[in-house]
């Protein structure tokens, strides 16, 4: 995926980073080193996955869940992730996914809980699911700073849909001071409690106001 | 489909109704509920139902031409927006709200609904600016000046009530972006918005809740609805069907999608039409013609994101960033940064949870902490003007798993050049010191470890900080170009009047046309570009006829 004029691009100090991360997310075999550590590896977590998943399987389901406990850690009042059901609503998201997407967060799931691949591209032992809060930490913020393209990108992609999902929640919106959207009074379908009062801010304006 | 292999259109048949009796429903609807395989004849068909589509179809359906607008996305009303973000993107955007480069790098907002990105679009309208446009003349052939697109842009700020939004009205988050940016001396102006009784509720990226924003649902779709023209939703164009010499479009083949799965049903359809217009965006588009093996010309390439950086700011009083209008203060004073630099505006954004946990890039304690301080915060963008520089070649699309089946993968892969790094430093800078201009008691960037500044004494952290792919949040809501316009085919997709440059009776009218990015929201220039094109559309459609 590498062109001529990206490889140019790069400034010279750190243009062998740079090759490395213009791999991009689909195109890195790295991926199908997370899809047999998945095979071969059961995740060590007290979460039981729900049996209605969509789009991931079990073992998937679980690695994921300590993602998102790690993004969205409970404390300062905060809920945790799995009480805001993250994963499951995430797997809910991924499930109206291209397939090779879907197949891509798998193997990223994979890569992140392999043992194996822990040794060898992070210098850990043992699993992501069964390692203590302040490692997975650790871990993540090693993956959000890796040279390894596969690795950035997956940061992103995993930290990117745990915290979407959280803070859109109805039950964070009072921990992060957002009133939520107004109701109108014409909407047909809501969740439940999901329905604040009109807020304090900007009111209506008169349509002639705009012209 | 293999039915239809080798047949040639029938003779036309006289009337909207005529034409389509018995196979399409009338008005928008919903193709979920058609099955097997459904054959239907129009004079024109239209890929998508966005700003370039809808404005088109309208016009045709108008002047007595049978006209069928099939959009992938749903369709909905404002009775379905519960302006919860949580429902909003997965339902509103494409890929669900997740769409991005194939590398990552750059997250990409792009509606996906009838009404396309209008129904989701922050509602900032300007007229395609002269310096672009004699950008176009000197370096595209092109022969568009203010004066000829006057009137195209004058019949489209009437329809959809483009007017300026009076400052007084601004949000405080908008607020910040003029008030800094004017103590610094720089350029700050209210922007134009497309709404008609706002109730400035802040929601325009979730749906209008009131049906203010005057996106094409609620206009030149329902001018195209009383003229007898029909929108059908959930319908994946997989492909544009050809003559067998390939000199001509014969029509569409498409696919019925389930909305809540985003899977293909099962039922298909095919139609026929006198012409073919492609209005299914800058991404879509070229994946369309790829698929369909029209690689005639620069199809897919150059593809412009004016990508987008953010800053933060903090503020000791509430600024409340996720209420009121969220984009209606721009600042175009680095537009033009000299001639080998890259310009740029700046704007602002809602600053709802959602957005702004993503954005951020943060996780953990840091991200919880930043998002407690949600109403104290600012967040303002700065938009790169991407392609107008010798040798910005931008990005390019591509389609996995080859032609045909309209189920392959559509990556954008857009590199991040030297220049754009460039810039992107400085709209950070830009950025930081509007903000601290503005009263912040800090800024902050969305470096995946933010810089924090409390002055602009700060401003070394932050000049020295890295820019780059996967270095900061980079975004795009303007998708821009992969079908140019112009005159010489070896370097443009379609003619200036938007045909396509082999087959006679095929027309891409969307924002794919843009030989370069704008340096403003691009909502008009579609606009008015779509209206520009009913002259051309027509007159292939009465010679087909």
């Amino acid at each position: 995926m590498t062109t001529p004029r990206e490889a140019q691009s790069g400034a010279p100090a750190s243009a062998s980073r740079r090759r490395l991360l213009q791999v991009g997310l689909g195109g890195a075999a790295l991926l199908g080193l997370g899809g047999l550590g998945f095979w071969l590896w059961r995740p060590h977590s007290a979460r039981v996955a729900p049996s209605d998943l969509k789009a991931l399987d079990a073992g998937a389901w679980q690695i994921l869940a300590a993602v998102a406990a790690c993004i969205c850690p409970e404390g300062k009042g905060f809920p945790s992730a799995d009480t805001i059901g993250v994963a499951s609503r995430v797997d809910a998201l991924l499930a109206g996914l291209h397939p090779t997407t879907v197949s891509e967060i798998r193997q990223l799931l994979g890569l992140l809980e392999n043992p194996a691949s822990g040794l060898l591209l992070d210098g850990r032992i043992g699993s992501f699911s069964g390692a203590d809060s302040e490692t997975q930490a650790k871990i993540l913020a090693g993956w959000r700073d890796s040279d390894i393209a596969v690795k950035r990108a997956g940061f992103k992609a995993l930290s990117g849909l745990c915290a979407s999902v959280y803070y859109s929640h109805p039950d964070v919106y009072a921990h992060v001071g957002y009133p939520g959207p107004p109701d109108y009074g014409n909407v047909r379908r809501k969740e439940a409690g999901a329905a604040p009062a009109a807020p304090a801010g900007p009111t209506a304006v008169p349509a002639e106001g705009a012209r | 489909m293999s039915e239809q292999a080798g047949t040639e259109p029938r003779a036309p048949v006289q009337g909207a109704a005529a034409a389509l009796e018995g196979a399409l429903p009338a008005g928008i609807s919903s193709a979920m509920d058609l099955r097997g395989h459904v054959r239907a004849r129009c004079d024109v068909v239209v890929i998508g139902s966005g700003a370039g589509g809808a404005v088109l179809a309208a016009g045709l359906a108008e002047a007595g031409h049978s006209v069928v607008v099939l959009e992938e996305g749903g369709a909905y009303t404002k009775a379905d927006f519960d302006l919860q973000e949580a429902t909003a993107y997965p339902q509103l955007y494409q890929e669900r709200g997740t769409r991005a480069t194939a590398d990552m790098a750059v997250t990409i907002l792009q509606g996906r609904s009838v009404g396309g990105s209008t129904t989701v679009n922050w509602t900032t309208c300007y007229r395609t600016p002269e310096r672009i446009l004699s950008h176009w003349r000197q370096a595209h052939g092109l022969e568009f000046s203010e004066e000829s697109l006057r009137p195209h842009f004058e019949a489209v700020e009437r329809r959809l009530s483009i007017a300026t939004w009076p400052e007084q009205n601004a949000n405080r988050n908008n607020q910040t972006l003029g008030r800094g940016a004017r103590k610094l001396g720089w350029e700050a102006s209210p922007t134009r918005r497309n709404v008609k009784g706002c109730a400035n509720s802040g929601y325009c990226g979730v749906g209008c809740p009131v049906d203010g924003k005057q996106a094409m649902h609620v206009t030149y779709l329902r001018d195209l609805v009383a003229a007898g023209g029909r929108v059908l939703a959930d319908c994946r164009v997989d492909r544009i069907a050809l003559t067998p010499d390939g000199g001509r479009a014969r029509g569409v083949e498409a696919s019925v999608l389930d909305r809540a799965s985003g899977k293909t049903t099962g039922a298909t359809l095919t139609i026929e039409a006198k012409v073919v217009v492609s209005s299914a965006g800058a991404i879509h588009t070229p994946a369309l013609l790829i698929r369909s093996g029209l690689r005639d010309g620069p199809v897919g390439r150059r593809t412009f994101l004016h990508p987008v950086v953010g800053i933060g700011g903090v503020y000791a009083e509430r600024i409340d960033g996720f209420y009121g209008a969220p984009q209606s203060m721009a600042s175009h004073q680095y537009i033009d940064r000299g001639p080998d630099k890259m310009g740029f505006f700046m704007e602002a954004v809602p600053v709802q949870p959602m957005l702004i946990a993503f954005a951020s890039g943060q996780f953990g304690a840091g991200l919880r902490g930043m998002m407690a301080q949600l109403p104290h915060l600012s967040v303002l963008i700065g938009l790169a003007v991407d392609g107008l520089l010798p040798g910005d070649e931008g990005g390019h699309i591509e389609v996995e798993g080859g032609a045909g089946d309209g189920g392959g993968r559509i990556r954008v892969h857009y590199p991040i050049s030297a220049a754009l790094r460039d810039a992107m430093a400085a709209m950070h800078e830009a950025l930081a010191k509007v903000q601290l201009a503005a009263g912040a008691k800090s800024a902050f960037s969305l470096h995946r470890e933010p810089v924090q500044l409390q002055s602009e004494a700060d401003l070394p952290a932050l000049r020295s900080a890295p820019y780059g792919a996967l270095e900061h949040g980079i975004f795009s809501a303007h998708q821009m170009g992969g079908a140019a316009m112009g005159k010489d085919p070896a370097r443009a997709v379609v003619t200036p009047s938007l045909r396509h440059g082999r087959v006679a009776n095929l027309f891409v009218v969307d924002g794919s046309v843009l030989p370069t990015a704008l340096g403003v929201n691009p909502s008009q220039t579609i606009y008015g570009l779509a209206h520009h094109a009913r002259t051309a559309v027509l007159a292939a459609t009465r010679e087909a006829g």
